[in-house]
């Protein structure tokens, strides 16, 4: 199987503090060498639509007063957006960003609707087959 | 021998080891990389990266709230 010593993310949650963590990740990955994958899906793929990262992320609720120290605090750092981030890593690294191929038939979105760095529209399979191997984690 | 004094001070994780292998891949084995950074991260994350690179960390210093760290470039192919 390819992608054997891979790190690979299935990006679901379309939240703030999960989109960053994305970019943490696939930063961190790049530094060190390993081949990530990235699928995304659920309400994540907002976020992968062409111009969907300039939209400002929703936050997780229940967490309203933690995430506004949160975000004060990261405004502070010199700190990438999870989209810089991303760029640099797929720059840098070997990365591959895939579209889930059921949410996109059911929004009806294609190839060319989606963020330029989303590599292809694939289903679950090919991602299985693409990741096999290595560790998975799931945001 | 180059010395590559890298200021990653006011970024956050994973800024310091961006900004460290930023200047690795410029380096060359017998080189030094000193990385300044406030991310308390840093520490473990070099010696982490220094134990699976097999690069060499000479040091490591804190002094409130500042780390340095010290890598031989010793793996490079």
């Amino acid at each position: 199987m390819p992608g054997g010593n891979s790190f690979n993310i299935v990006m679901a949650t379309g939240t703030a503090e999960k989109l960053l963590m994305l970019g943490v990740l696939t930063q961190t990955g790049a530094n060190l060498g390993m081949p990530v994958r990235i699928f995304v899906t659920g309400t994540a793929l907002k976020y992968f639509k062409k111009d969907g990262f300039k939209e400002k992320p929703v936050m997780p609720a229940g967490f309203e007063d933690y995430m506004k120290n949160l975000v004060a605090g990261l405004d502070k750092l010199r700190t990438d957006n999870w989209h810089k981030m991303l760029e640099t890593a797929m720059e840098t690294g070997d990365v591959k960003i895939f579209g889930c191929s059921l949410m996109s038939s059911a929004l009806g979105w294609k190839k060319e609707d989606l963020d330029p760095m989303i590599d292809s529209i694939v289903g679950a399979t090919d991602f299985m087959i693409q990741s096999g191997g290595g560790q998975t984690v799931i945001l | 021998m180059t010395t590559y004094n890298i200021d990653s001070k006011g970024t956050a994780c994973p800024g310091p080891i961006t900004d460290l292998i930023r200047a690795y891949r410029k380096a060359s084995n017998g080189d030094i990389i000193i990385l300044q950074a406030t991310d308390p991260g840093v520490i473990p994350d070099s010696k982490a990266w220094c134990g699976m690179t097999k690069n060499e960390l000479v040091g490591t210093k804190e002094n409130k709230g500042e780390y340095e760290v010290t890598i031989k470039v010793t793996a490079k192919k």
